[in-house]
């Protein structure tokens, strides 16, 4: 169906050339699906994106190769022959459905925009044949929603919008880039559905990118993957998966968290070290502006009660709007509840104020998602880990060197680094950073929000290690909020399952993913791609 | 529809009472009365004057009454020209100097966005900064600066365009409406390039480009709507501008528009011309305000839909 | 990719600093400014000739070896006027500027950082003094009540702060909302330690390229004025006013007009300048990669 051949593409800037795509090979049949697999800046999107003629040039060129679709070469196209193949033969769908849409124009409109430019038909013939679409992708009452703008659509549904612009024109390849992962898991797991579903049906052929290997397990019948630029192995999944023959495949599926817990905590009876009770948060929410503002409330978190014990780490999932993540803020005194008592040791956090309050959080520390965006770009490292060590007097100003570099040997950095900003550090390194800063005042109670989401999965793998390690090293007590259930599989004792603001199920780790009690857990499983298992 | 721009109305009504209210505080409170300046004028003929118009009465009985003939459409006597009525110089002026911004937001806009797309195309290269470096210019070189440079070069040296009149010729509207509109059309040059950039980098135009589209068809199909958004809320700002810039380009091209007869009324200290004027141009930006707010809303889906309903 | 041997970081400020000394036009505009603060600055020492020193008999000239930018029409040296109105108009720039800045990082500060109702109000009323006709305003003060400069740097001071105050409100939101504040609290930090270590580093940059900007429009503003003859009094001149002068004798004199015009326009691009290659410099996105 697709063939390229030797692909080789660069992009130019001041600073010299660098190679994003080096002689990359492949071949697409009809009806299959070709996964293509790596971190960021594998190169992965930009090889199917330089096939369409879709990358910005300059600064990105292609430097040979060749793309034959239908006894013809892609590269060689003019811009308008390429334009009568984009869209009506190759069609894409990409991450982020709330802003791939045009949130001005009726999704309707974009729909048949598409229909009407590939094929010389009348509006109502296309009005026609994008309810025909809508409705392929499992949206009801097309010929209404129509009507609508991407912004009353949720993320799933605007992502089933995506696919039927893609499909309304009848390609005969859709190029997928990561259409799932800027989705909640068993929604992911739909629309999974719903790509191999149309595939059947329509003997679709499918480029499916991603970083997730799991996900293209359950979906490619081919895989490559992808390094720097570089393809270093492809083949089937399952034999992929079975024995990798390149070093970086297997590290790519060491990676994949899907077994237990190394080891068991030893269970014991003591009183809980944190013991939340009937803990309510909402919010008010103002929209619109301010000659018509609609107030509104968000119950983000309904009675919760929880025991966090000594030494354990409780995993809370949810998806996206569960209220898992203001729950471990409300227990943090980071947003305000509303009513209830977080007791840790046996004092209620939510009754603290001014000194007592900042005493008490020299033993609770958080660690965040975006390691971007927690720490102070205008402090050094040092002045980052020295912060907490001066406020709470953890050791006199002369050994703050000392305690840093210790800090800083305990998380994996080099000592040497200290004196730079956390710009000059890379996603990882800054987690690093911030691990190292919340361990810093040695507290009993870490609360970690998504710490690793938003790392790559080589290096995601590494975070969740040194987390497990410090965890038994200085027996951490931790609240681990995720919305991956294998992430907490690995590395916790007990799960916490949110949904809507209510805790629906508590039980031990493997328990409960051995015999989940409420439907919702069990449909959170189900959605596990199965190369997790 | 219809109540959301009803509601915004009523929303102006306050901002245009409280400017009222601070115009006549700040002229009764200024030193020297209207007639101080005739000297001779006998104790009991100021009295009477005062009494024709009013000023003996209590300030809150003067401004109440001043409301209320405004509410009828009355500004009240002019104290210098008192054969004129102050309505009747507001309603020989205005419409010149509304046509005169409007010329020059017509040429601000279509010159602006029309150099800022072009520049956004291909940033960085000689397409962006020749448009941008022509905008800096017209930022940096005021009205006041521009408008006689453009008498001595297009008027003066080179004989090809009337340099003062209203009216009297077809051409003479373009040197004040170039003179006026010229700052604003680098701003709106400088903001259509960066709500098109920015709008360019987003994922949609992506999907419209893999959707087949040509190129013409993505920027003025898609991009375009989000690009000028930035342009239309500036609207407002630049009518506020225009009407104050042009004071000066009425006074510069002799153009017999209301900013004139305000600054004559400035230096006669003559009140309820002042006074009149000033609510004259308020009234009119905060209409300006107004249009925009409910533009910029029209134009946004979700906007839309939160103020208007479906 | 990042060298860990390295054993100095180099700050987000370093950074922008260096990006500022390779743009030429931001250079030019510094270059520029400093040497005409420093030129206003000696004006009555170095000054060829006296302000008030008049030749009656020479009347206008053109510019000579002896008055390098001509004689008004009173015989008056151009360039020592200039020199003089510099003063005044970089001055006016500046204070009312000054004037803006504090009590727009106040007032924004104080609503970004409260934020909820307090914001809401603070901001609704910003809203509102945005609504009125603020040029208007000006020069019915300046009418109303004379002349002065004191009147001048509080009348452009209390427009300018108002734009001043959003920005910076739009800032302190911003890096509010950021978790590395989230961090600070959490850490145990005070509120005047999270201000002071947290939000005011943060949000310098944005407030340092916006105060470059308001500059100039405050210097414009002030002309504007003198141009209408509503801003500085006489025998005293800024730029305003020498251009007015100018443009009364434009058609004899032309070089009257075009060197205190010439003046202005080139102290307007030089702040632009600077502004502009400040944000540049200082822009997040450019110093993440």
């Amino acid at each position: 169906m697709l063939q390229v051949n030797d692909l080789s593409v660069s992009f130019h800037s001041r600073l010299g050339q660098n190679r994003a795509v080096e002689n990359v090979t492949f071949e697409l049949k009809k009806g299959q699906t070709l996964g293509i697999v790596g971190e960021s800046g594998s190169g992965k999107s930009v090889t199917c994106y330089s096939i369409l003629g879709l990358i910005p040039s300059p600064p990105g060129h292609i430097d040979h190769g060749e793309a034959l679709f239908e006894g013809q070469d892609l590269l060689k196209l003019g811009t308008a022959e390429l334009r009568a193949i984009r869209g009506a033969k190759i069609s894409m769908i990409f991450q982020d459905p709330m802003t791939s849409l045009n949130p001005f124009m009726r999704i309707g409109d974009q729909i048949q925009e598409s229909i009407r430019l590939h094929e010389d038909i009348s509006r109502e013939e296309a009005q026609k044949r994008c309810v025909q679409a809508l409705e392929e992708v499992g949206i009801t009452n097309a010929a209404y929603r129509m009507k609508s703008y991407p912004h009353e659509f949720s993320g799933g549904m605007r992502q089933r919008v995506m696919i039927a612009m893609a499909l309304a024109t009848q390609p005969d390849v859709l190029i997928a880039d990561e259409p799932t992962t800027a989705l909640d898991v068993t929604i992911q797991a739909q629309i999974l559905r719903l790509l191999q579903k149309i595939q059947r049906e329509r003997e679709l052929s499918i480029i499916f990118i991603s970083h997730d290997l799991a996900v293209v397990r359950d979906i490619a019948n081919d895989v490559l993957v992808m390094k720097d630029g570089v393809v270093v192995e492809r083949g089937a999944p399952a034999a992929l998966f079975e024995s990798p023959s390149h070093p970086y495949t297997k590290k790519l599926i060491d990676a994949i968290p899907r077994d237990a817990k190394p080891w068991a905590r030893e269970h014991s009876d003591d009183a809980p070290l944190l013991s939340v009770r009937k803990l309510n948060t909402r919010f008010l929410t103002r929209q619109g502006p301010f000659w018509k503002r609609s107030h509104g409330e968000v119950h983000a978190v309904r009675d919760i009660s929880l025991d966090i014990q000594k030494g354990e780490i409780l995993g809370l999932v949810g998806e996206s709007g569960s209220g898992k993540s203001t729950f471990g803020r409300s227990v943090m005194r980071l947003v305000q509840a509303q009513s209830g008592e977080v007791l840790f040791e046996g004092q209620n956090l939510l009754a603290l104020e001014g000194n007592a309050l900042k005493t008490a959080r020299r033993d609770f520390q958080m660690i965040f998602q975006d390691p971007y965006a927690s720490l102070n770009p205008r402090m050094t490292v040092f002045e980052t880990l020295a912060e907490p060590l001066k406020l709470h007097r953890i050791v006199s100003s002369a050994e703050f060197t000392g305690r840093v570099n210790a800090l800083m040997d305990e998380v994996g950095l080099p000592r040497s680094a200290t004196r730079k900003y956390p710009h000059e550090f890379s996603g990882g390194q800054r987690q690093r950073i911030a691990i190292a800063r919340a361990i810093a005042s040695r507290p009993k109670l870490i609360v970690a929000d998504e710490p690793v989401s938003a790392l790559d999965v080589t290096i995601q793998a590494q975070i969740l290690k040194l987390l497990l390690e410090l965890s038994k090293e200085h027996n951490l007590t931790m609240l681990f909020i995720s919305h991956d259930m294998s992430v907490v599989r690995y590395l916790c004792d007990r799960v916490a399952v949110m949904q809507a603001g209510e805790l629906v199920e508590v039980g031990a780790t493997e328990s409960l993913f051995q015999s989940p009690q409420h439907d919702y857990t069990r449909s959170l499983l189900a959605a596990i791609p199965k190369a997790a298992h | 529809m219809l109540s959301f721009i009803f509601r915004r109305t009523l929303a102006a009504i306050p901002v245009l009472f409280l400017v009222i209210l601070i115009t006549f505080i700040l002229v009764r409170l200024a030193p020297g009365g209207p007639f101080d300046e005739e000297r001779n004028v006998p104790p009991q003929v100021l009295e009477n004057l005062n009494k024709r118009y009013h000023l003996d009465d209590p300030i809150h009985v003067q401004f109440f009454s001043y409301v209320g003939n405004l509410l009828q459409g009355d500004f009240g006597p002019s104290y210098k020209y008192p054969n004129r009525t102050v309505t009747e110089i507001i309603a020989s002026g205005a419409p010149v100097t509304i046509e005169l911004g409007f010329y020059a937001l017509l040429f601000a806009i279509i010159i602006g966005s029309a150099a800022g797309v072009f520049a956004s195309l291909k940033p960085n290269s000689w397409r962006d900064y020749t448009p941008m470096s022509i905008a800096m210019i017209g930022i940096c070189v005021p009205s006041f600066v521009m408008g006689p440079l453009l008498i001595l070069c297009f008027g003066i040296w080179i004989n090809w365009l009337p340099v003062s009149g209203w009216g009297q010729n077809p051409m003479d509207k373009l040197l004040p409406a170039i003179t006026l509109g010229s700052t604003y059309a680098a701003y709106v040059a400088r903001l259509t390039r960066g709500g098109m950039l920015e709008v360019l980098s987003q994922d949609y135009i992506r999907t419209a480009r893999a959707k087949g589209l040509p190129e013409w068809r993505v920027i003025s199909l898609h991009a375009l709507r989000g690009g000028l958004t930035p342009v239309i809320a500036f609207l407002g700002p630049a009518a506020a501008g225009l009407l104050s810039g042009s004071f000066v380009v009425e006074s510069i091209f002799q153009i017999p528009g209301i900013g004139r007869f305000f600054l004559q009324a400035a230096f006669n200290r003559d009140y309820t011309m002042i006074l009149g004027t000033t609510i004259f141009f308020a009234f009119l930006i905060i209409i300006f305000n107004m249009l925009t707010d409910i533009i910029m809303v029209w134009i946004n889906p979700k906007l839309r839909q939160e103020s208007f309903g479906k | 990719m990042t060298d860990l041997n390295q054993e100095k970081g180099s700050s987000l400020s370093q950074d922008a600093f260096r990006r500022l000394c390779k743009n030429r036009l931001a250079m030019f505009g510094l270059s520029f400014l400093l040497i005409l603060i420093v030129l206003s600055i000696l004006t009555p020492w170095i000054a060829p000739y006296s302000y008030e020193a008049q030749d009656l008999y020479k009347g206008a000239t053109p510019p000579s070896a002896e008055h390098w930018l001509g004689t008004d029409v009173l015989g008056r040296d151009q360039l020592t006027r200039i020199l003089y109105g510099s003063r005044i108009s970089l001055m006016v720039g500046f204070i009312a500027t000054t004037v803006a800045l504090c009590i727009g990082v106040l007032y924004g500060t104080i609503a970004g950082y409260l934020g909820g109702r307090v914001d809401s109000i603070m901001m609704r009323f910003v809203d509102i003094l945005y609504a009125l006709p603020f040029s208007i305003f000006i020069i019915l003060l300046t009418v109303l009540f004379g002349r002065s400069l004191l009147l001048l740097f509080l009348a452009i001071g209390a427009v300018e702060w108002l734009t001043m105050a959003r920005i910076i409100r739009g800032q302190v939101m911003n890096i509010k909302k950021q978790e590395y504040v989230e961090a600070a609290v959490s850490l145990g930090l005070s509120r005047a330690q999270i201000i002071r270590r947290y939000l005011i580093p943060n949000a310098l940059g944005p407030i340092i390229v916006y105060t470059t900007l308001t500059i100039p429009s405050v210097i414009l503003l002030e002309s504007f004025l003198s141009f209408l003859g509503l801003g500085i009094q006489p025998p005293a001149s800024s730029w305003g006013s020498l251009i007015s002068y100018g443009v009364e004798t434009m058609e004899e004199y032309p070089w009257l007009l075009i060197f205190p015009g010439l003046i202005l326009s080139l102290t307007l691009f030089s702040l632009n300048f600077l502004g502009d290659g400040l944000r540049d410099a200082l822009d997040p996105k450019a110093s993440k990669d």
